[in-house]
């Protein structure tokens, strides 16, 4: 396993704490997960260098999970840097992506697929006995799977066809729910010429879509990037409902567009305390980064450049501050700003870019 | 005045010097001029204005059969310590092709096919597709660039208005193949646009040759968008590649017809990408190759509204003419306009 220490970083941030897994590389076969201490700003490597992408803190803010490739497909790792330990999952299907932490750090899903297995099932993988399970059923062409935190939502879900949602498995799914936890993933439906995107609830058995019990023309959207918040009340998602990516909130109060622009707005990230989002959005010409509160959908911009990019946002544990990618310097970089967008800081100043960070938990 | 004479023919005693001995860096790669080169062409009518990027402010020059026609340029600084020109040209520039040229303090560079100064620009036109070139590829008796050749020379035969030229332009992405790849191209008359295939991603040898990996170009009422494939294994979800993308793509909204063009499309490829181009606004056209192959009824972009227009290989010998007018891209069928055989055997 690569251990070592690349660079000592350019500026020391006084008073900020914490660190920040991200990935770096030449090019994409060199990929490298990495990690970035935020008071003295030392860099070390402990990935594989092969492709890795999609760096995830446990909960605890132990150990990283992230996709690499091997000789034979994509696999998942599980990376302890302070134990210094880096080790692959063992898989059914070659190719693996996308892993989503389960609320007590001792599960693992992620989308899987393989050559007797072209579409994409969610699989779960058991820490404590390395065991892996297929969830959702018989449900194939699922993607992105994310933990809900509590089933406080699932609770909440009282459609008022009650008949439909019985045939849909509602019931059985919240009962599932409580019993081994609940997953939501992007779900492709439909047929070509006219494929699109549901938003589903996944359990070990059944993959229910979640807004036509809501929306009776859901169907007619695409819908990416599902994000349930910290406890899990309330679900942060894109459609392209209203004509453009919007960012959408479904909560108690039910489903509300909070980015509301005509153009894209992409990639929700919550604060720890549930009340923002960080998000990207091209309002302002390039991709920037904003942040939204999501209770009145009032926007405030925290990174823009007039021909540069900014992109990748994540919140520090404390909601203070937002780690974000920046290509103002040409490469792009990893930068750092308060909330409002003020004190911008550069953290990462290596040759080869630095991409996808995200901030590591408060160390339970 | 006078001083202002004296300049311009020292320019110009300059800029003939550089012409023959100064084109790219001496290992091919791209030097001063990033773009425009003859991968990413500058298309203007006489008059028309171009961008060009730089790794520094030049003064910038348009040469044509010895003439030369200086640029006035406005300068704007780029991230990463670029310098990017907004080129103004002559009302009397004649039609033609022409070489860019530029010259600093201690520096000069030249970038050959580099702006093509057209006429008009007609609604109606023909363009050629190659794609898969593989230069260095040994699968056959005769050499790939050889191959290359006669595809470039019925291109030239065409009255195609330009070429685009989708990605696995090499074998393996070596800088030897790029050099060899850069020669074949410059025997083409037309403007020439390329994208990297899967074949193209050695290292950065393909940005040092080529530059930009995604760009935007407008031919008339349409917009012609090219950008490297990212299959999901390897998407570039991660940099910046999806945001220019989306900032590319809102360029040529009004667009008469929107078309893509890159190496390969799959429906595993990157999922923000197709979120892009073929979901929220989708393309009308995405022109590919990679499977060396006609389309059939398996192939296809399942969102919708995107047509997609699949043309086989060129190391192959295979190419193809699309027709485009008010009614859309209308291809032709796939011209076999080179052997695969010994130069001896073609015969």
């Amino acid at each position: 396993m690569t251990f070592f220490l690349i660079v000592g970083l350019t500026s020391i941030l006084p008073g900020q704490t914490g660190t920040i897994a991200y990935i770096t590389g030449e090019t994409q076969e060199t990929w490298c997960l990495s990690v970035l201490d935020v008071s003295t700003g030392a860099v070390t490597a402990i990935g594989q260098g092969a492709r890795d992408s999609f760096p995830r803190w446990s909960p605890d803010g132990t150990r990283i999970a992230y996709q690499s490739k091997h000789p034979d497909g994509m696999g998942i790792r599980v990376a302890n840097p302070q134990a210094g330990t880096d080790e692959p999952l063992r898989h059914s299907y070659k190719w693996n992506f996308q892993p989503g932490w389960s609320p007590d750090g001792r599960k693992l899903a992620y989308s899987s697929d393989g050559d007797a297995a072209p579409l994409s099932s969610i699989l779960v993988y058991d820490l404590d006995t390395g065991v892996e399970t297929i969830w959702g059923g018989e449900r194939r062409g699922l993607m992105q799977p994310v933990w809900l935190p509590t089933t406080d939502l699932m609770k909440a879900l009282d459609p008022d066809d009650q008949m439909a949602a019985e045939a849909l498995g509602l019931f059985a799914l919240k009962a599932e729910a409580e019993e081994h936890g609940v997953l939501m993933a992007i779900g492709v439906t439909g047929n070509p010429p006219d494929i699109a995107t549901e938003i589903f609830i996944v359990t070990p058995t059944l993959a229910v879509p979640l807004l036509p019990l809501l929306m009776p023309d859901s169907h007619r959207y695409v819908k990416w990037q599902v994000s349930p918040d910290n406890k899990g009340r309330q679900i942060a998602f894109e459609s392209n409902d209203g004509g453009d990516r919007e960012l959408f909130v479904l909560g108690r109060k039910g489903i509300t567009n909070v980015s509301n622009h005509p153009a894209a707005d992409w990639n929700p990230k919550w604060s720890s305390d549930n009340e923002w989002m960080a998000f990207e959005s091209f309002r302002d010409g390039r991709r920037g980064v904003y942040r939204v509160l999501a209770s009145t959908a009032n926007v405030f911009s925290v990174a823009t450049g007039k021909n540069f990019d900014c992109w990748s946002p994540d919140w520090s544990p404390d909601g203070d501050y937002i780690v974000y990618v920046s290509g103002q310097t040409g490469t792009p970089q990893l930068f750092m700003a308060r909330a409002d967008g003020s004190g911008s800081k550069q953290l990462s100043n290596g040759p080869h870019p630095a991409l996808s960070p995200v901030w590591q938990p408060k160390r339970k | 005045m006078r001083f202002a004479g004296i300049f311009s023919i020292a320019l110009a005693t300059v800029c003939l010097m550089c012409a023959f001995a100064t084109a790219r860096e001496a290992d091919g790669t791209l030097g001063l001029i990033q773009t425009p080169n003859n991968g990413v062409p500058a298309l203007i009518t006489p008059g028309g204005r171009f961008e060009a990027r730089l790794s520094e402010k030049a003064t910038l020059t348009l040469t044509k059969d010895g003439n030369l026609w200086p640029l006035v340029t406005e300068w704007t600084h780029l991230p990463g310590g670029f310098a990017q020109a907004r080129c103004n040209t002559q009302g009397n520039l004649p039609p033609g092709t022409y070489a860019l040229h530029a010259v600093t303090g201690d520096a000069q560079d030249c970038n050959v096919r580099a702006v093509f100064v057209l006429t008009a620009i007609p609604d109606s036109y023909l363009i050629a597709h190659i794609t898969d070139t593989h230069i260095g590829s040994t699968r056959h008796p005769r050499e790939a660039a050889s191959i290359m050749n006669d595809i470039i020379a019925a291109a030239n035969k065409s009255e195609a208005a330009f070429a685009l030229i989708t990605g696995d332009l090499t074998e393996n992405g070596s800088p030897e193949q790029f050099r060899r790849f850069l020669e074949v191209l410059d025997t083409c008359i037309l403007p020439t646009f390329v994208v990297p295939g899967n074949h193209d991603r050695t290292s950065r040898n393909y940005e040092q040759f080529f530059g930009p990996r995604t760009y935007v170009f407008q031919f008339g009422v349409d917009g012609y968008l090219g950008y490297d494939t990212k299959d999901f294994l390897i998407a570039d979800e991660l940099g910046p590649q999806d945001g220019l993308l989306h900032y590319y793509r809102r360029q040529i909204r009004a667009s008469r017809w929107s078309v893509g063009f890159t190496h390969r499309y799959d429906l595993m490829m990157g999922m923000r990408a197709q979120l892009i181009l073929f979901v929220d606004d989708p393309l009308d056209y995405l022109l590919y190759g990679h499977y060396h192959r006609e389309a059939d009824e398996q192939d296809g972009i399942p969102w919708g509204r995107t047509r997609i227009i699949m043309t086989p290989a060129a190391i192959n010998g295979q190419m193809r003419f699309i027709q485009v007018d008010a009614q859309g891209l209308h291809m032709q069928e796939t011209v076999h306009a080179a052997s695969t055989l010994h130069e001896q055997e073609d015969n």
